[in-house]
This record gives structure tokens, sequence and C-alpha cells, in this order.
């Protein structure tokens, strides 16, 4: 079995200033989440961008937690895309409830636009950073 | 193993070289911050980057200890993951962190004919471990003297 996932959370945004709220499961064949990296279509869209975050319950980032410290620019290494998680974080199933903030319409974005959110799922249970 | 919590301190800063205080308690749990990073958030829009937009001084702990002075600046580009700065700082349950930001944007005079200034902000990111509690605690340890009461 494959000891790496990227799980893709797809978030709709229809609205400037539109707060959306998503809850999905983690893939149970995973033991752990790793890291994590949001994408959107237009990286001028990171400004002011927030996402929060709570897996099992359990408060991983505020929801004022802007995008910018989870994404990057595209000239970055593949490697170093990712904000890895200090802690351990179980996956196998897990429920991960969100709120993505959209700031406002700042640089004329087009609406409505897709947020990818990448959950990087990893299977071993000895995994450390 | 570790578990964090991210403390977010939020500041405005609506005119030109103002003080902005802060006061921020922080939440029970967390025993020691590990971690610290602050970075313009919203507002600036600048076609080059700026070394210096305000000036930060944070204190730990109601006062009693100043950790942190730095310069806050606006990077235009999208670069790396912006990284903490490795802290180790003690917190007491619940204390108060406190400070002050001051607005140093320099705005030439020809600038400030046909530019206002704008009105931004910025944000401290605390990163804080703390200890999660056992989740089998009997209730006889929580009530030990209840316990022993019913016993005579």
């Amino acid at each position: 079995m494959k000891n790496h996932k990227f799980q893709q959370i797809r978030i709709r945004i229809n609205t400037s200033g539109e707060s959306v709220r998503f809850t999905v499961e983690t893939d149970k064949l995973y033991a752990i989440v790793k890291a994590i990296h949001v994408s959107l279509p237009d990286s001028r869209m990171l400004v002011g961008t927030s996402l929060g975050l709570k897996i099992n319950g359990q408060e991983v980032f505020d929801d004022a937690h802007e995008v910018r410290l989870l994404t990057c620019g595209n000239q970055v290494a593949p490697n170093k895309k990712f904000f890895h998680f200090e802690e351990r974080i179980e996956a196998g199933g897990s429920t991960v409830e969100g709120r993505f903030t959209d700031p406002g319409n700042l640089y004329k974005a087009k609406y409505p636009y897709d947020v990818k959110v990448y959950l990087w799922l990893v299977n071993d249970p000895q995994h450390k950073r | 193993m570790r578990n964090i919590r991210y403390c977010i301190i939020r500041l405005e800063v609506t005119h030109p070289g103002q003080v902005v205080e802060i006061s921020q308690r922080l939440p029970m749990h967390v025993n020691r911050c590990t971690g610290y990073l602050s970075r313009h958030t919203q507002g600036i829009i600048s076609g080059s980057d700026l070394p210096e937009i305000g000036l930060l001084a944070l204190e730990f702990n109601s006062r009693k200890q100043l950790y942190i002075n730095d310069v806050i600046g606006f990077q235009k580009d999208i670069g790396d993951i912006p990284e903490y700065l490795d802290v180790d700082i003690p917190l007491m349950n619940g204390q108060l962190v406190t400070g002050y930001y001051l607005d140093t944007r320099k705005i030439e005079p020809k600038e400030c004919s046909h530019k206002v200034f704008a009105p931004y902000k910025v944000s401290i990111y605390l990163r804080c471990d703390y200890v999660k509690p056992d989740k089998d605690v009997r209730s006889s340890a929580i009530h030990t003297t209840a316990a022993g009461a019913a016993k005579y």
C-alpha cells in the first residue's frame, strides 16, 4: 500500500467577503496528517485570506489564521511548499472542520473561484517531522 | 508529544505615527511560547518591498519580561512559507501579553498631496505549547474529599 496521499478539499467561493464552512473526513487508510497546502487562483488574493481548521474537534488553526502562513509562491521548491505540522495529528477517518474567509474584493478577483486545500497524509505511525 | 496552539494578536493602524497598545490575555492552558512571527496582513499596497513600516515591542507574563523587539516590514512578493522565530518563553497561566506597535512609515510630503494614508493591519502569531489533560481521570481522583467523607 502507498505511504503518502494528497487529499484535496475543494471550496467554492461565490461572493466577495464570503466565509464558507466545510466538513470532510480524512482517508481512513492513512494514519497521520503530515502537512497542509492551500492553493488559490491568484497569489494577490492571499492578502487577508484566512483559514480556520479543527481536526477531531481539536483546534489546529484559529479562524483568523492567515492562508499566507500555509502557502507560498510558485518559485518555491516542491518539497517546501507545504506547511508541516509539528504536532502529531491523527488522520484515519478524522473529521476535518474548517472555515475559509475571503477578505473582500481587493484585487478584483473573479467570482466564483475555487480554493483547494491539500492535506498530506502519511501512513508511517512513527512519523516525525 | 507536542500540542500546539497558535495565538493571534491583530492590530489595526489607522493614522501615521500611531502607537497601538497591545494587551491580550493568552488562553489559560498554554504554558510555553515556542515561536514568534509578525507580519503585515492587509491594507498596504506597494510596488516594492518596504523594509520598515513599524516597530514592535512585546512583553510577556503581565509586563514581567520584555522578550521581543522587532521591525515589521512589507513584502511585496509571495515567497517561502514564513518561518517562526524560535523562542522559549515560559508562560504563567492566563497572564497578559502587552506592548506596543509604533507606525514608522515615511510618507513624503509630495506623496501626501495626492495620497491618503491607508489604514493597515498587522498580525502577531505566537506558537504556544500546552499539555493535554489526561482523558481517563477517575471521578474519585477529582472528588477525593467527597470520597473520603463518604467513608465516615
